[in-house]
């Protein structure tokens, strides 16, 4: 017998299955984190106890000259190939030849630049200067015979490390005997297994500081500051990597085998190791001028440092994240590209609390810990991803050709301190064409992660973010999609570490609602490309579908904005003004209305005013994110998830057709059939 | 300015919470005790003594039924916070294979993580499974 709830209790009911429904989403929608060993904030502050002193900010790269002018502080270690480093200065010659000629183009979406004759003279004599004193053939010996304020300075060449590959996995020196339990059972890798067994899982690990003690047996839940009895002395703090060619790519630190093709860009067949380049507790590190490629993991991984900064690095082909940056602190990466990530290119999680719920921990906060600017990133499941990216800023990018450019989340797995994410901020970014269906056959690059193709911004679970003076076009799905993620669905029992009460979310943590509050989106440019813009030749890498790449600025997304929405009597700040859309007015920006992508019952409101914002519990979007929640199918009823394929272009008769079709979405059967499955439950 | 959650708030997240509880345990009950994931080696590259970090669809489908339960256990602990010794998922293990074997069977997830499709299905599994097609 169909059981008919009154309108009230429908109400009721409503509320709570979008309080399930949008916690369910947030899954689907997150880049999945990574698991790892209980990790802590280092402490802000400078450590003094070395000269100059280490983090504390972002570290100030010290120039190539300065390295062959014996100016300090720290000594110069130079990695080469070849006798005398003459297979280096050959590859070098020819790369000079291209920089001359045809130019150094760090981006694919900025112009190359060439170099002069004068900078190809000077470069060229550092080289010759280096290679005198070049004394290793391998990064990791370098490493390893480096200490505080030092350089290691690698000339060009593709460095595969034969000697880490060697070392095995699981390394029974290491594992089990320092694998490290946390309170609820999980084993992982200390700090002083990556210490004593640095090239089990890393082609180069770079150890920041003496390792002094054991790690705690139970994690504290105030993650702020790595414990004491753990925490030595620097060893190898302020280090500097870098590569000495014109381009990046000049210099390759390589972990993937059985490559397809030849040349830096090929895709590896196989991995030897989990990640090319960790650096572990090494506060004010600088990493320059080089590619990270071929991880089964992790091509760059920060882990506990404060201060970092990656500049002209690039992230080629790590299955994982290009870059991961995990508890650490004063970030930058900057003329950065990257791309064949299977989860994301840039992955900055559980980021300090410097933003909303800063503490005294923090006495300069807010400020944005971690910045990603003047980056391309491309050709992955994900742009830039985080979960608990908490108070980092992405400006001044270019990402496209993606599934997703860039989402950032609340959930709380295993080891991600900072619930909730807050302070994210996103603006004077290119957020286009990302439209990358990888959940097909043979895909070009491996999926690890289900995200919908065809977005722009994703915030599943945020809290304060600003979203401002953006281009967001061409994105066939949605340009932002905004949900919220309950606290009773962050991770089994609940979120990691502590969480600062009544910060972001009115009555949070006792409601336990305490995401996707204070939001805002303004002054975004949405469906619309700049005047005079052309894609980047890279847009359609992997098969990537894009508008035409022609003069005309209108490249209208399938939908500018995309909100979960809320509960009717909570306020919830989220709001949207002053964006435009693909006429150039406020009045074509779609998302609010019947303008709205479906299914969705109307009105589909998306408040201007934050002070009065509230949602308008829609059952049809809830039936549609159930479904999205089980994953990659190929079911196509009007409200079964479509995120696994890419969307028709919008403007298209197919895409009129799409939308006919969801419209009978709202009241549907299959809605009704949820309400009596949830009415049927109630006692 | 911001209100607080009245009442109905407070009634729909119990009938939220009564949602996931009820459909967890009964899920529990059909299961047999839960595996260890130390005793054998669960699907995929194992590292740290376990296979959660690496595990896809595509060693999933490899392994075998008692592997793939170990893969489980071990996920599920990798899931839960570390900081606390008490802490459970609310996705029981039959709940989570019945997810994996539904994923997995698609052949465009062969490359995904079996941790990552845990965390999302991890809150909301129990109900889906019990729930009618969402178009009808």
């Amino acid at each position: 017998m169909r059981i008919e709830p009154a309108r009230s209790s429908r109400r009721r009911l409503l509320s709570a299955l979008m309080v399930t429904a949008l916690g369910v989403l947030a899954f689907p929608a997150t880049a999945g984190a990574h698991l790892e060993r209980p990790s802590y904030w280092p402490d802000p502050a400078s450590d003094t106890s070395i000269s100059p002193a280490a983090g504390g900010a972002v570290p100030v790269a010290r120039s190539l000259e300065s390295a062959v002018n014996h100016e300090g502080p720290g000594k110069v270690l130079v990695v080469c190939q070849g006798a005398r480093g003459a297979t280096s200065l050959a590859a070098l010659n020819v790369s000079m030849h291209t920089a001359q000629t045809r130019g150094v183009q760090v981006r694919p979406s900025q112009p190359a630049i060439r170099m002069t004759g004068l900078e190809a003279r000077n470069l060229r004599q550092i080289n010759r200067t280096l290679a005198r004193r070049c004394t290793y053939d391998s990064v990791q010996q370098a490493v390893f015979d480096a200490g505080n304020n030092d350089r290691i300075l690698i000339m060009p060449g593709l460095y595969e490390e034969p000697l880490s590959r060697s070392k095995p996995t699981n390394d029974p020196k290491c594992t089990p005997s320092l694998l490290q339990r946390d309170a609820s059972g999980s084993l992982a890798p200390s700090y002083k297994y990556q210490v004593t067994c640095p090239n089990d899982q890393n082609l180069i690990y770079v150890q920041g500081r003496a390792v002094v003690g054991d790690a705690l047996s139970v994690p504290q839940s105030n993650r702020q500051g790595i414990p004491a009895q753990e925490l030595g002395p620097c060893v190898r703090c302020n280090l500097q990597i870098e590569g000495t060619g014109p381009r990046p790519e000049d210099v390759i630190m390589d972990a993937g085998k059985d490559y397809q093709g030849t040349g830096r860009r090929a895709k590896p067949g196989g991995y030897a190791k989990d990640v090319v380049l960790k650096v572990d507790r090494a506060d004010g590190f600088v990493g320059r001028n080089f590619v990270v490629r071929g991880a089964r993991e992790h091509g760059f991984y920060v882990e506990e440092t404060d201060g970092v900064l990656l500049d002209r690095t690039k992230f080629f082909w790590n299955r994982d994240y290009g870059h991961l940056s995990f508890t650490s602190d004063h970030s930058r990466v900057q003329n950065c590209e990257g791309f064949g990530s299977g989860d994301a290119v840039i992955y900055p999680g559980a980021t300090p609390e410097t933003g909303s719920q800063a503490t005294s921990f923090y006495p300069d906060a807010p400020r944005a810990n971690t910045v990603i600017t003047n980056c391309d990133l491309h050709g992955s499941a994900l742009g830039y991803s985080g979960s608990m990216g908490n108070a980092v800023r992405i400006t001044r990018n270019h990402i496209y050709g993606n599934t997703t450019a860039i989402s950032s989340d609340t959930l709380s797995a295993a080891g991600h301190p900072g619930f909730p994410a807050d302070s994210s901020e996103i603006d004077r970014n290119f957020i286009y064409s990302n439209n990358l269906n990888l959940y097909v056959d043979d895909p070009p690059v491996d999926p690890l992660v289900p995200v919908p193709v065809g977005t722009g911004i994703l915030y599943p679970g945020m809290n304060d973010a600003l979203v401002h003076h953006n281009w967001i076009f061409d994105n066939w799905r949605d340009g932002a999609m905004l949900f919220t993620v309950p606290d009773d669905f962050v991770s089994g029992g609940g979120a990691e570490g502590d969480i600062f009460p009544g910060i972001s979310c009115p009555g949070a943590p006792a409601n336990r609602i305490s995401t996707s509050c204070g939001n805002q989106f303004f002054a975004n440019k949405m469906g619309r490309a700049p005047n005079g813009f052309r894609f980047p030749s890279d847009v359609g890498m992997f098969g990537n579908r894009h508008a035409h790449n022609d003069a005309r600025p209108q490249k209208p997304n399938g939908n500018d904005f995309w909100w979960g929405e809320f509960f009717d009597n909570l306020a919830t700040g989220n709001c949207w003004y002053g964006n435009t859309g693909v006429d150039g007015t406020a009045a074509s920006v779609t998302g609010p209305g019947e303008a709205g992508r479906l299914p969705a019952s109307a009105p589909q409101v998306l408040p201007s005013d934050c002070a009065t914002s509230v949602g308008n519990n829609d059952g049809a979007k809830l039936t549609y994110l159930i479904d999205c929640s089980n994953g990659p199918d190929t079911d196509t009823g009007p409200t079964d998830c479509d995120w696994w394929s890419t969307p028709a272009q919008p403007g298209s008769a197919a895409a009129a057709d799409a939308a006919r079709n969801r419209s009978a979405a709202a009241g549907s059967a299959g809605t009704e059939a949820l309400w009596q499955r949830v009415a049927a439950l109630i006692p | 300015m911001m209100t607080a959650l009245g009442p109905r708030w407070g009634a729909a997240l119990v009938l939220t919470t009564a949602v996931l509880a009820g459909c967890g345990s009964a899920s529990v009950e059909k299961v047999g005790p839960k595996v260890k994931a130390e005793r054998v080696e669960g699907v995929g590259l194992v590292r740290a003594g376990s296979t959660a970090q690496l595990a896809d669809c595509s060693d999933w489908r490899r392994g075998t039924v008692e592997q793939r339960r170990v893969t489980i256990a071990s996920i599920r602990d990798q899931m839960t916070p570390q900081r606390s010794a008490t802490a459970e998922t609310g996705l029981s293990d039959d709940a989570a294979y019945r997810i994996f074997a539904k994923t997995c069977a698609s052949g465009i997830a062969d490359t995904l993580r079996l941790y990552k499709i845990y965390a999302r299905a991890q809150p909301f599994a129990a109900f889906a499974a019990e729930t009618p097609a969402a178009d009808g």
